[in-house]
């Protein structure tokens, strides 16, 4: 089998430029319109903004546990054989590669009349992909069946990919000094679907009964679906209209956000989030692959005597394996939640208040300085990942803020984060960059995130 | 400031000491265990023409269809677990056949009567190799031999085969 390299390459690096979701240095940064969409409770200080057509939101994040790129690639003298076995063996079948992509299209807001509500809105794109470490089927590819008794798990598969297209309408109501409510609403549009999130079944060589040898396959039930990618008819439809199915797809759902913030004191204040509390419905272009049933292989049994027509042994195999584990491809409507998150945070604010503003709706009495704690969660196939975040956000100038964070996460547990944003009139630009350390040597790194963006804000 | 503090983080990013050729050295050899024919013949099952006694049949296989496969595919160890209770000796003819059924590869045993659990293997490599891979079809022949010694309901022939395929997949076969 001949394996082409620059698609082994290319594979590893989709693999390992993949992205989490947690959009910690976001969270809180209050001045950035775009962190209603990780809160929409945040207690908004201004009266108006738009985000520049595409250039508002553009976030990409990668991520792999268990190994990184220079694992395997250091040019160490070490035998490339050798560490690809290291990897599998150190490597389980929770470990994860992810990838999380987003492009806002456009998103603005205003006050309303009532002073107390801050409607915005907006429409973005969203690539999400999570594949969890296909352990015991890349254990098949590298060492085959030879070991008697091994047990191979069908379980190890488990993934979701998505493309979907997310309008959305939010509303941030100050209830009193102390207290912010947030609500928004979420229309998705599936572009395309892949997911297979529970399989089971084992297959096994044990010595046979009636052979040297027999395979097993016990008890298999795994499934894969999808929409958007293939017709009833199997022809591919995924790249067809593919703008139009951002906006309306057939495949559609509805999701909520909610948020608070809370200021029992004025130099405390507590938030928490919940986000894309939905699901989607497919029913266009719904193909889905499904294997279920037992089987057990001895090789042909010939039959004597022996019959003047002859048994066809190889026909009546590929019967029972079609009849017992056969693939059957269906058009079954199907329904998937979204990758559920959670953001908390406690900030204590401390230092000089705030007397030279360029957002001059901005209280006047915000303090200079601010640590916090957050918490970040997101709901995934096999397990939650979780995130637990250190910060201190500071304003260095009336034009300049600055935040950076300590994070631990399913990464690393030293993973240093710089966000800052600029307001020069009513153009703000800002730009957040996780896992600092990480760019010293990306080789080593598991998880990179960036994203950045441009609005006009108005007082 | 801001868009210089980007660029200095985009400038200072630099990928390790990496040699990503090291994908051309990767090599898989992976062995997979492959059950092929099996069978128990008992006196009955046997015809006798012009004073001989045997048993024939015949499949289709289809384990090396695949050409990505046959490149692939180094060595094939057949591994055979025979036992006669018969109190007559056997020639037994594993035969390989093409798409033509013509014989590509031919193996024989001379069982001995009453002759235990007889386990044999066989190599199969190099040129002979490709003439097995071109297999489409498995004949089993056994012979029995003719004498005049009476023959008992309980006596059979067990017959399992089964092959260890080795395989050696290289990133550099171009």
């Amino acid at each position: 089998m001949i394996i082409k390299k620059q698609v082994f390459i290319g594979l590893l690096f989709c693999i390992v430029t993949t992205f989490s979701q947690n959009k910690n240095i976001l969270f809180g940064f209050d001045e950035v319109p775009q962190s209603l969409l990780v809160n929409p409770g945040l207690d908004v200080n201004y009266n108006a903004h738009f985000g520049i057509p595409l250039l508002s939101g553009v976030y990409v994040h990668a991520g792999i546990s268990g190994f990184n790129i220079s694992d395997l690639f250091e040019d160490d003298g070490i035998d490339i054989n050798s560490k690809l076995r290291d990897l599998l063996s150190q490597t389980s079948s929770n470990d994860f590669y992810t990838v999380n992509q987003q492009l806002e299209i456009f998103n603005a807001g205003y006050r309303l009349n009532n002073k107390r509500d801050y409607f915005s809105f907006g429409f973005y794109e969203e690539l999400d992909v999570i594949a969890y470490h296909p352990k015991d089927y890349i254990a098949v590819v590298l060492d085959g069946n030879k070991d008697i008794d091994r047990l191979f798990d069908a379980s190890d598969l488990s993934f979701k990919a998505e493309l979907l297209g997310v309008f959305h309408a939010g509303i941030s109501r100050k209830i009193n000094n102390k207290l912010t409510v947030g609500l928004r609403a979420k229309l998705y549009s599936s572009v395309f679907n892949a997911t297979s999130r529970v399989n089971t079944g084992l297959f096994v060589t044990r010595e046979g009964q009636n052979n040297i040898y027999s395979h097993q396959f016990i008890d298999v039930n795994m499934e894969v679906k999808t929409s958007g990618i293939t017709d009833e008819n199997n022809e591919v439809v995924a790249q067809d209209g593919v703008i139009g199915k951002f906006l309306v797809s057939g495949n559609m759902g509805l999701g909520l956000d909610f948020g608070l913030t809370y200021k029992p004191k004025e130099n405390i204040e507590i938030t928490a989030s919940m986000q894309d509390l939905g699901f989607i419905h497919h029913r266009k272009n719904v193909t889905n692959y499904k294997i279920e049933g037992n089987f057990d292989f001895e090789g042909l049994e010939f039959q004597f005597p022996s019959t003047l027509d002859g048994i066809d042994y190889w026909q009546n195999f590929e019967d029972d394996v079609t009849e017992n584990i056969g693939l059957d491809t269906l058009n079954v409507k199907y329904t998937t939640l979204r990758s559920l998150k959670f953001n908390g945070s406690v900030a204590y604010k401390f230092g000089k208040k705030n007397r030279n503003n360029c957002l001059r709706s901005e209280s006047k009495n915000k303090l200079a300085n601010e640590v916090g704690v957050q918490l970040y969660s997101i709901f995934r196939p096999k397990q939650p990942q979780v995130a637990a975040t250190l910060y201190y956000y500071r304003r260095l100038s009336k034009q300049l803020r600055f935040k950076t964070t300590y994070t631990a996460n399913s990464y690393s547990f030293a993973n240093i984060g710089i966000g800052l944003t600029t307001h020069f009139n009513k153009f703000n630009f800002y730009a957040t960059a996780d896992n600092l350390l990480g760019y010293a040597d990306l080789s080593k790194s598991q998880n990179q995130s960036i994203q950045f963006g441009m609005n006009m804000i108005f007082d | 400031m801001l868009i210089f503090i980007c660029l200095g983080i985009v400038f200072s990013t630099c990928v390790g000491n990496v040699d990503f050729d090291q994908v051309d050295d990767i090599v898989l050899e992976p062995e997979f265990k492959v059950a092929l024919v099996h069978f128990r013949a008992n006196p009955d099952d046997f015809v006798t023409n012009g004073g001989l006694s045997f048993i024939s049949d015949i499949t289709e296989i289809h384990h090396f269809d695949s050409g990505t496969a046959q490149e692939s595919i180094t060595k094939i160890e057949l591994l055979f677990e025979i036992e006669n209770t018969f109190n007559k000796a056997f020639n037994l003819e594993y035969q390989f056949l093409n798409n033509l059924n013509q014989i590509t590869y031919t193996i024989t045993f001379n069982i001995p009567q009453n002759s235990g659990l007889l386990q044999e293997t066989r190599e199969i490599t190099n040129d002979e190799l490709q003439l097995f891979l071109s297999s489409k079809g498995i004949v089993v022949f056994a012979e029995m031999e003719s004498d005049t010694a009476p023959i008992t309901q309980d006596m059979f022939l067990d017959y399992k085969s089964v092959a260890d395929v080795f395989l050696r997949i290289s990133a550099n076969d171009n």
